[in-house]
């Protein structure tokens, strides 16, 4: 990292000696209005983030920092089994973690997460109830919901001839694909396509999805998770699973129309993203405080608008703060039609070597 | 005898720092590392410690395997075309008649270097990508019609790992054509050898010792590579480093992945082995001797032909076949000048694409930080707003981290450089002392 940032530093003197500046234009800033004051002196302290990459609004961090005064050391993880990994090797010093509902649930029954103290989240009323209480934390006491979504196909209509609607469609397509490098996502697919539960009940049937991928994968150029956006934009893939937000974070970025996002008609995953504490938290308060500030409608709106994925926030949406275009979008803020479609990936600590073993020999056997 | 029990006292001394470092930094984790391959996983990421082979018997067999045979493979063309390359242009330079010269050709071969790794390898992307740099020209000069896949294959790893270690290759075999006495050729050529036959004989063998080296310093690093597979192989170019690496922080099997490593590392031992006992040029004086017995056992144990003995009967029976095409003086002669210019026509060539390769994805990544877009593919006209943007310490929107954070971490990245290079040159040159100085 050092020449490159030796490289970088040289370079932007080098420009900055050689080009008038143009002067500061201050950027619209989307969090005007927030009125979220820190809760009490924290100056100088600091906090440890762990999250998804590509998951939190531009100005979250940085606003964050200056209404508390305090240092914020921003990590990320790109595939659930990192972060699984990480804490059950021993949490490592994080004070905050994002992980999406069966992650949850596994942590929770595994103990390394803390219950939280509602009395220090007082914007806990904020959250719309039809995401309170559910089925990965049912007291509702280790989590606040942040974001949801849904993992389902985006395709290029420029390179795919033929409407695309199902799974079926994809794993029969003639032309370059990518998946999301996510063991119980993909494989829940091969579990729909083979007749089974997304859910597995038995390994028989895991093997099941797993022939099935194997067989169907040969159109597979690469299995990846935060290079997916990259893949489509330059048209290495036609075709890849994708979480909702990345897919329209893509179609955001290329001001173009040449990709879609579908819900297959067989159905798909949805999911529910929350933060919490882990166990060995060295600055708890801190991390109520920050929680408590993600859920302040302006902070919400401004990192659903940035990553577009859909708020459980209730405030957000009476405040109108979404951009329209994002909540008129039915494959964002769903129809209850689709909804009927989608399913939770619940955590099945019996099946999980299995589902990994599977993995392991699908990425390894698909490809042409 | 007081004296040398002084000696080898302080040699021992010194290489303490050394011994210390490696037992706690090399043999402990490398223990633990042993010790897990014979573990199982258990679920939930735990580690269940009775003794099994499991590890080792899924690795050596099936998927696993072919993923080694692959990574042997790749490290393999890697190697050859590093050598295919880097010899011509480790001639080319050592041959310049000004030391100027010499050492600004040298300097424009590892300066693409001192860039990070990564960043370069990303460069690559952006190059080889189905709508990057170079299918997007060759579609607009029209000599193809529909992008290549480029990107995403086996072939694309293994022109990264050429672009990341040909310098790897350079400088071994510069540094041998930097001692050899080039009077040699003359000699070579006074007893009636041509141009390729001197080389063959005279300038090969010699600086033989560079050209191994040199692949060794290739064939290793290629054969465990996890970043340029990594970002350019996709589902075919996948190598064992990915498998380990998926092992440790994504599937969280840690008894596969040490075992994977375990595998991978013997492999790497045993070829390093034969290199120091067979092929290394050994410096005692009886050297012919020594290097004749240590070959003799190759050949008898291996069943490895040196060689010469392979090379020797095929060039001897073209030299005979020579004898046919008898010609007159003059036009052997005119002959042998044209064959040079054609020669030395192509040895630049080969410098000129080489040095080209080399600079190709830093000139790519200069002239796109000035684009006035984000896009990496299409050039959106001149800007210098993301300089701009660093200059002005802006915080959000566009730049994703602040000129303040940028420069702390560059002060970080200072200051670990001075506290490491300080720390390696006291441990380092100890150790060197010792070897050098002490007794053993």
């Amino acid at each position: 990292m050092k020449k490159r940032f030796i490289f970088f530093v040289l370079l932007a003197f080098l420009v900055v000696g050689v080009f008038p500046l143009s002067p500061l234009t201050p950027a619209a800033n989307a969090q005007d209005g927030i009125e979220w004051q820190c809760p009490e002196d924290f100056s100088g302290q600091t906090l440890n983030i762990f999250n998804w990459s590509l998951y939190i609004g531009e100005e979250t961090i940085p606003t964050f920092e200056k209404l508390c005064d305090v240092t914020v050391n921003y990590d990320v993880y790109d595939t659930a089994d990192v972060m699984l990994t990480r804490l059950r090797e021993g949490n490592p010093g994080y004070d905050v973690v994002f992980m999406s509902d069966y992650m949850t649930q596994a942590m929770i029954e595994e103990g390394y997460l803390e219950p939280l103290d509602f009395s220090l989240l007082p914007n806990f009323e904020n959250i719309s109830e039809q995401f309170t209480g559910l089925f990965f934390d049912p007291e509702n006491e280790y989590s606040v919901p942040y974001l949801w979504g849904t993992t389902a196909l985006t395709y290029n209509i420029n390179r795919v001839d033929d409407e695309v609607t199902s799974w079926a469609d994809m794993f029969e397509y003639d032309g370059p694909v990518a998946w999301l490098d996510e063991p119980p996502d993909i494989i829940a697919i091969g579990l729909l396509m083979t007749g089974n539960p997304p859910n597995p009940e038995n390994e028989e049937q895991i093997e099941e999805a797993r022939d099935y991928l194997i067989e169907h994968g040969d159109n597979v150029r690469a299995i990846e998770s935060i290079n997916l956006i990259q893949l489509m934009e330059t048209g290495e893939v036609d075709m890849a699973i994708m979480y909702s937000g990345e897919a329209y974070q893509l179609i955001e970025a290329c001001e173009c129309d040449d990709f879609e996002y579908v819900i297959p008609v067989e159905g798909a995953n949805i999911y529910i993203d929350s933060v919490s504490i882990p166990t060995g938290a060295r600055n708890t308060r801190l991390a109520h405080a920050f929680i408590d500030y993600l859920m302040d409608p302006y902070v919400a709106a401004e990192i659903s608008n940035t990553v577009i994925y859909a708020s459980p926030n209730k405030k957000v949406e009476e405040l109108g703060l979404i951009d329209p275009e994002i909540r008129e979008n039915p494959a964002i803020y769903l129809e209850p039609e689709v909804i009927e479609r989608l399913f939770f990936i619940q955590n099945n600590p019996d099946l999980e070597i299995a589902i990994l073993d599977a993995w392991d020999e699908i990425i390894l056997s698909v490809g042409y | 005898m007081v004296n040398r029990h002084r000696y080898s006292l302080n040699g021992f001394l010194l290489a303490l720092p050394t011994i210390l470092w490696l037992l706690i930094f090399f043999f402990a984790p490398l223990w633990i590392v042993l010790q897990f391959s014979f573990y199982s996983r258990g679920p939930r990421n735990t580690i269940i410690t009775d003794f099994t082979d499991e590890n080792y018997v899924y690795v050596t067999n099936g998927l696993y395997w072919d993923v080694f045979e692959r990574s042997f493979e790749i490290a393999l063309y890697t190697t050859l075309i590093c050598l295919f390359i880097g010899y011509p242009v480790a001639y080319f330079i050592s041959t310049r008649r000004t030391n100027a010269v010499r050492q600004i050709s040298l300097f424009l071969v590892v300066l693409p270097f001192w860039t990070n790794f990564i960043v370069r390898t990303y460069a690559w992307r952006l190059l080889l990508a189905k709508e990057g740099i170079i299918n997007n020209t060759l579609l607009r000069l029209g000599i193809i019609d529909s992008p290549i896949e480029m990107l995403l294959t086996r072939e694309a790893v293994i022109l990264g790992l050429v672009y990341g270690y040909l310098p790897f290759m350079i400088l071994p075999i510069y540094a041998s054509l930097a001692r050899f006495n080039f009077k040699l050729v003359e000699a070579g050529q006074d007893l009636g050898g041509n141009d390729f036959t001197t080389f063959r004989k005279v300038v090969f063998p010699l600086t033989l010792p560079g050209v191994l080296a040199g692949c060794i310093l290739v064939f290793v690093p290629s054969i465990g590579s996890y970043v340029t597979p990594d970002m350019l192989g996709g589902v075919q170019g996948r190598m064992i480093g990915n498998l380990i690496a998926r092992n440790f922080s994504g599937t969280g099997h840690w008894p596969r992945g040490a075992a994977t490593s375990m595998i991978l590392m013997g492999i790497v031992t045993a070829l390093l082995l034969i290199y120091v006992i067979f092929l290394e040029r050994p410096t005692a004086p009886n050297r012919n001797d020594t290097m004749k017995k240590r070959l003799g056992f190759l050949q008898q144990w291996l069943g490895i032909p040196y060689f010469n003995s392979v090379i020797d009967p095929i060039a001897n029976t073209f030299s005979q076949v020579r004898l046919w095409f008898w010609l007159p003086d003059h036009i052997r002669l005119a002959r042998d000048r044209v064959m040079r210019v054609i020669g030395g026509t192509i040895l630049r060539l080969t410098v000129l694409s080489c040095y080209l390769f080399l600079w190709l994805p830093i000139i790519v990544l200069i002239v796109f930080s000035f684009n006035d877009s984000r896009s990496t593919s299409t050039w959106h006209g001149f800007s210098a707003r993301w300089y701009n943007n660093i200059a002005n310490n802006v915080v959000g929107g566009e730049a994703k981290f602040s000129t303040t954070e940028m420069l702390e971490a560059f002060e970080m990245s200072l200051r670990i450089g001075a506290i490491a290079t300080i720390a390696a040159t006291i441990i380092g040159t100890a150790c060197a002392l010792s070897l050098a100085r002490g007794r053993y």
